[in-house]
């Protein structure tokens, strides 16, 4: 000091009763930012989880896409396959009975199973057998059935038989019952 | 903390600056307060008597008025004690450890003791004390463009005291605290002279009355041998000192715009004695002096400046001064 | 009654805590508040979209579930399906219904059923007497690929052995779909 023995007491804005307003308002401002920077944390979490299960979901949902064409295909292939099945089945029953219906006295040299008919070769010892055994009962599976003989050597008569059956008349026959059921 | 510190200092704009000034005599108390805007100028101040030397109720509430009304408020006051003094000397000033020192430019030192200025301290306890001035420093500043001229005395008239100095191209030669007498004779002298040598520091009162007794002689007989025509004078001032016995009365500074013819006399005799000391005593170097300076905070009568250039032949130049107005103006430059 | 004297840093400080506590108030409703809104109903639509997952993924699982299940029941189907056609194999292994059985050259037969190809092989065989045919229809149900004896089917009687002809026809998956690659893999 130039002239004063004594130096003077500090003197401040900042009285203690102000510091303790501003300390008090700080922690009040700073609780508040805290809160504020938590919720822009959990904003950031909450759209980052958000994307990351959108694409969760993406995946799973093309998964089950190709998870279901996978079974649709599965059961195409099962279809077919029982189809084939029974067809192949169905073929060797029908030919069980073809030739079960064929009689000992008849000898066939070939037989023509067809899509839509049956054509036999074969010998016969005389008509009448070759009529009632076979010929009658062929008639009645088949709509439309020609026979022609010549004979053989052998006193016996070559006969060739030649069956059919027409899908039309099966369908139509199908919607006659149809129609009486209902 | 360091940080809001800086920060703070921008807000002190927002008050006003309050300057406390305080002087005391014995028994009565001047407080002077200045109120400053934040761009230096005076908004307002007031001034109050109060009938103590110890602060009271009244003074503290007076001044807390002002002061509460801001942070930055500075009490000032002056020491009025008899125990300071001034020296040329400006190194070794730690040599007396039971006063404090300050330096002055340099070039010389002033003092306070120490028990001196805790009583100040204590004193104004219940309000604190920013700044604490010594007379001599008010002195040297108040003519400080006459100092660093030619050898002459500077003095500083008080109700209670004189303060003596002799300056020489703003070299101290030579500095005396003086007590004047109060007009109550109950009261007893302090006439404490102090030497470089400071050895000599007397606070017993006992040892002062001897002095006084022989100052009184001295001054009778150098009044005879110097002037006759001053006989006369000696007679009134009897008349006039018997006169004033009968009042007891406490010094109010609106009162006694001019003081009594007596005081000055008074006044006159001891600075002269102090000056007779300065040229007798072989340690100064005693040029004569040709000019007195004379600070006046009481109001002197013209009749002082006459016992001067009669008696010593000096050139005397008096310059009115309010102390109270002095220490606020010394407190801002502290400030700067 | 305290009695506080209204000095100018009385004042000053009054100012300065209605200031912060009505700046407090602005930052709490202004700024906390809506945000803490967003919060909450971001959070309540995160628990949806948690929901919403979680039910997707037991769809997932129970597909999946599915998806073994039938892969597991069907795996001769499928991997007769898959099996790319070996005549020579066929053969070999029908040979034992047959005195001899001979195929073909394969030629493909597309369109019939998306996604499959199909395969038209020509067989001649003898047999001694129809039940060899019967078993070996039977057989060709159990065997390593999807095959269907197709008419016409010729029966001859040479000597002592019927010479049968026929057509089989092979199914397989199609080749041109890349799908159908990742369909064979079992996942």
């Amino acid at each position: 000091m130039r002239f004063s023995y004594i130096v003077p007491r500090k003197k401040t804005v900042l009285s203690s009763e102000v510091i303790l307003l501003l300390t008090f308002f700080s922690i009040t401002f700073l609780m508040l930012f805290f809160t504020y920077v938590f919720i822009l944390f959990k904003d950031y979490q909450f759209t980052s989880t958000k994307k990351e299960l959108a694409i969760k979901k993406e995946q799973l949902n093309k998964n089950i896409d190709s998870m279901k064409s996978k079974i649709l295909f599965i059961e195409k292939q099962q279809a077919l396959s029982e189809r084939i099945y029974t067809k192949n089945i169905v073929l060797k029953d029908s030919i069980k009975n073809m030739f079960d219906l064929v009689p000992d006295r008849i000898v066939l040299s070939q037989v023509h199973l067809l899509e839509n008919g049956l054509i036999f070769y074969g010998v016969t010892p005389t008509k009448d057998v070759y009529n009632f055994m076979l010929n009658a009962p062929l008639k009645s599976i088949f709509h439309r059935t020609y026979t022609s003989f010549y004979p053989t050597k052998g006193g016996w008569l070559n006969f060739v038989s030649k069956n059919y059956i027409d899908v039309d008349l099966i369908e139509s026959a199908n919607e006659e019952d149809v129609d009486d059921e209902s | 903390m360091g940080v809001k510190l800086n920060i703070a200092k921008y807000f002190e704009f927002l008050y006003n600056k309050v300057f406390v000034n305080i002087v005391s005599t014995r028994t009565t108390s001047t407080v002077y307060m200045e109120m400053i805007n934040s761009k230096g100028v005076v908004i307002s101040s007031v001034d109050k008597h109060f009938k103590t030397l110890e602060l009271d109720s009244k003074m503290k509430d007076f001044i807390e008025q002002y002061t509460q009304e801001t942070p930055f408020y500075y009490i000032s006051t002056i020491d009025s004690s008899p125990l300071q003094w001034a020296t040329s000397e400006v190194k070794n000033v730690n040599k007396d450890k039971n006063s404090l020192v300050r330096c002055y430019e340099n070039s010389w030192s002033y003092n306070i003791a120490n028990n001196s200025m805790e009583e100040i301290i204590e004193r104004y306890k219940d309000i604190g004390l920013d700044f604490l001035f010594s007379p001599f420093s008010l002195l040297a500043y108040f003519f400080k463009e006459k100092i660093d001229g030619d050898l002459a005395m500077y003095v500083l008239v008080t109700e209670d005291y004189l303060t003596l100095t002799i300056f020489e191209n703003s070299k101290l030669l030579y500095s005396k605290q003086i007590e004047t007498e109060s007009n109550n004779k109950d009261y007893e002298l302090h006439h404490l002279e102090l030497d470089l040598s400071t050895d000599e520091d007397e606070e017993d009162g006992f040892a002062d009355i001897e002095d006084i007794v022989d100052i009184d002689e001295e001054t009778e007989e150098s009044i005879d041998l110097d002037d006759f025509g001053d006989i006369e004078d000696l007679d009134a001032l009897e008349d006039i000192e018997e006169f004033s016995d009968d009042k007891v009365e406490e010094k109010v500074k609106s009162d006694e715009k001019i003081s009594d013819f007596d005081t000055d006399y008074r006044r006159f005799t001891l600075l002269q004695e102090s000056i007779n000391n300065y040229y007798q005593d072989s340690k100064y170097k005693s040029d004569f002096i040709e000019t007195i300076y004379i600070a006046d905070s009481v109001g002197v009568s013209g009749d002082l400046k006459k016992y001067f250039e009669e008696e010593l032949f000096l050139d005397v130049y008096v310059r009115q001064l309010d102390l109270a107005y002095e220490i606020c103006d010394m407190a801002k430059m502290e400030l700067k | 009654m305290m009695k506080v004297s209204i000095t100018r840093p009385y004042v000053y400080l009054l100012i300065l805590s209605v200031v912060l506590f009505i700046s407090v108030l602005i930052i709490a409703f202004a700024l906390l508040i809506p945000k803490g809104k967003d919060y909450r109903l971001d959070k309540a639509s995160l628990r949806g979209i948690k929901i919403e997952q979680n039910r997707v993924q037991v769809f997932n699982d129970k597909t999946y579930k599915n998806l073994k299940n039938l892969q597991s029941k069907n795996r001769a189907i499928i991997t007769a399906f898959s099996t790319k056609f070996n005549a020579k194999r066929f053969e070999k292994q029908n040979s034992k219904f047959f005195e001899k059985f001979v195929l073909g050259e394969k030629q493909v037969v597309t369109n019939e059923y998306e996604s499959f190809d199909v395969y038209e092989v020509n067989a001649s065989s003898k047999i001694d007497s129809p039940k060899s045919f019967y078993n070996f229809l039977e057989a060709i149900n159990k065997g390593d690929w999807i095959v269907s004896v197709e008419f016409p089917i010729i029966f001859k009687r040479e000597a002592k052995l019927i010479h049968s002809s026929f057509k089989i026809k092979v199914y397989s998956n199609s080749k041109n779909k890349i799908i159908n690659k990742e369909l064979n893999s079992t996942k």
